[in-house]
């Protein structure tokens, strides 16, 4: 439940990262991206590529005009960041932010590979990739930080602590 | 190889087929000018096959006209093939009619002196060993027995019997027939004989007639049947006898072995015929 929380909780951010008010690159950074990267980095491998189906189904729903490419892209990313995590082996953050930032250029990759037949496809600017490659890379470090800090660990030895 | 991994790798098919199926549904939501891509697709994936079938159909088609062509041709040839064959013989009938009636003419010609009540017929057989010929022609056409019947070179013989459709000649051949004849300069007259052979044999001519090799003898009507004037034979033997009477013998001057069209003598004018005479 907290999981599906957190899912769209990302997706409301992502919404919220595409308004006017912030700059244009910001929309390429993928939050969604570490549900991405997170469930191999973490032994997860089992639905990968219906997790990337399913995110790339709702992306379409919530940002794109035609339903499909999206999830095309999203599940062919998965695959692959999957399949990568598990050739590599390591699970660092610096890991983490690498195949996040792989992702997004492959998410971008194959959007535009998908858009192709539909007479829709279009190269998105190289600083809008740029960004958001970084950007998500970034994110996903950032993720494996905080879970290695365990901070709901921290939180109850904090309460256990006050309590005495 | 972990078994997490093994169930981490989806088969490749499925994972094809599943971009393949959202490819399709991007594509029914995309419109090119006035109709959905998708449908733009299907009718480009499609349009082979229809193409192919419509030539198809119209090559059936085609092939179809064409047998109904060719079997009415077939019939429209059976059909003219028969009425060539019917005109054909309608030809060769009214070529031997026409001949018929060139022969008849012919005749005519040569004795002015046979009247309207004549008629011409046509030999169907032949039986010159017994010395007879058979007619296409009856009593319903006016023939009666004992008719001289004549040809366009000469005498043939006359009618010895007369049926419905057809009738018998016995000719001058015919072994026993006789003719009542003349020739010579001095028109000796005399009886020509058939002998069943292709000769006639010339009797009762004196010792001193002046008949000669080439003399042709005409009938002369005395014995009541043929009218005179009908060129009979041509002398082409002549010797002396034991007995009173010189032997001599003739040819017929009608070919009685090509002989096709008669005329059937109903009447004969009683001036002279300068043509038949000589």
């Amino acid at each position: 439940m907290k999981l599906a929380v957190a899912v769209v909780l990302s997706f409301v951010v992502q919404w919220i990262l595409g308004m006017p008010v912030f700059p244009a690159w910001a929309q390429g950074v993928l939050l969604p991206m570490v549900w991405v990267v997170g469930p191999p980095m973490r032994h997860r491998t089992q639905h990968v590529f219906l997790t990337g189906l399913g995110l790339g189904l709702a992306w379409d729903l919530l940002f794109e005009p035609i339903i499909g490419p999206g999830a095309i892209a999203w599940s062919a990313a998965a695959l692959i960041v999957a399949w990568t995590v598990r050739r590599v082996g390591k699970h660092s953050a610096l890991s983490w932010g690498l195949l996040g930032a792989g992702g997004t250029v492959l998410v971008a990759g194959f959007r535009f590979l998908a858009l192709i037949p539909l007479g829709r496809a279009a190269p998105p600017p190289l600083v809008q990739i740029a960004a958001g490659t970084a950007g998500t890379g970034l994110l996903c470090a950032v993720a494996a930080l905080l879970l290695g800090m365990d901070l709901p660990g921290r939180v109850r030895r904090y309460r256990r602590g006050r309590l005495r | 190889m972990t078994r997490s991994s093994q169930a981490f790798r989806p088969r490749a098919l499925q994972v094809l087929l599943v971009w393949v199926l959202l490819e399709l549904a991007a594509a029914a939501q995309v419109r090119t000018g006035h109709e959905i891509l998708l449908v733009s697709w299907l009718r480009t994936a499609v349009s082979p096959v229809v193409m192919t079938a419509q030539a198809a159909v119209r090559s059936a088609d085609d092939l179809l006209w064409g047998l109904r062509d060719f079997r009415r041709l077939s019939v429209e040839n059976g059909r003219l093939r028969r009425t060539v064959a019917t005109t054909q013989a309608r030809l060769h009938l009214l070529a031997a009619e026409l001949e018929q009636h060139r022969m008849a003419s012919r005749i005519v010609s040569s004795f002015p002196r046979l009247d309207l009540s004549s008629s011409v017929a046509t030999c169907i057989r032949r039986s010159l060993g017994d010395g007879r010929l058979a007619i296409d022609a009856g009593a319903p056409r006016g023939v009666r027995r004992n008719m001289p019947v004549i040809a366009d070179a000469g005498l043939v013989g006359r009618v010895v019997r007369v049926g419905r459709r057809w009738s018998w000649i016995e000719t001058i051949s015919r072994s026993g027939a006789a003719v009542a004849v003349a020739g010579g300069p001095d028109r000796t007259p005399c009886l020509a004989v058939g002998t069943g052979g292709r000769t006639l044999r010339v009797e009762y001519v004196p010792r001193r007639a002046p008949m000669v090799q080439g003399v042709e003898l005409l009938t002369t009507g005395v014995d009541g049947l043929y009218p005179a004037g009908i060129p009979v034979a041509k002398v082409v033997r002549v010797r002396e006898g034991p007995g009173a009477f010189l032997v001599v013998e003739a040819v017929p001057a009608v070919d009685l072995a090509r002989l096709q069209v008669v005329v059937l003598v109903g009447g004969w004018s009683g001036a002279p015929d300068g043509a038949a005479t000589p």
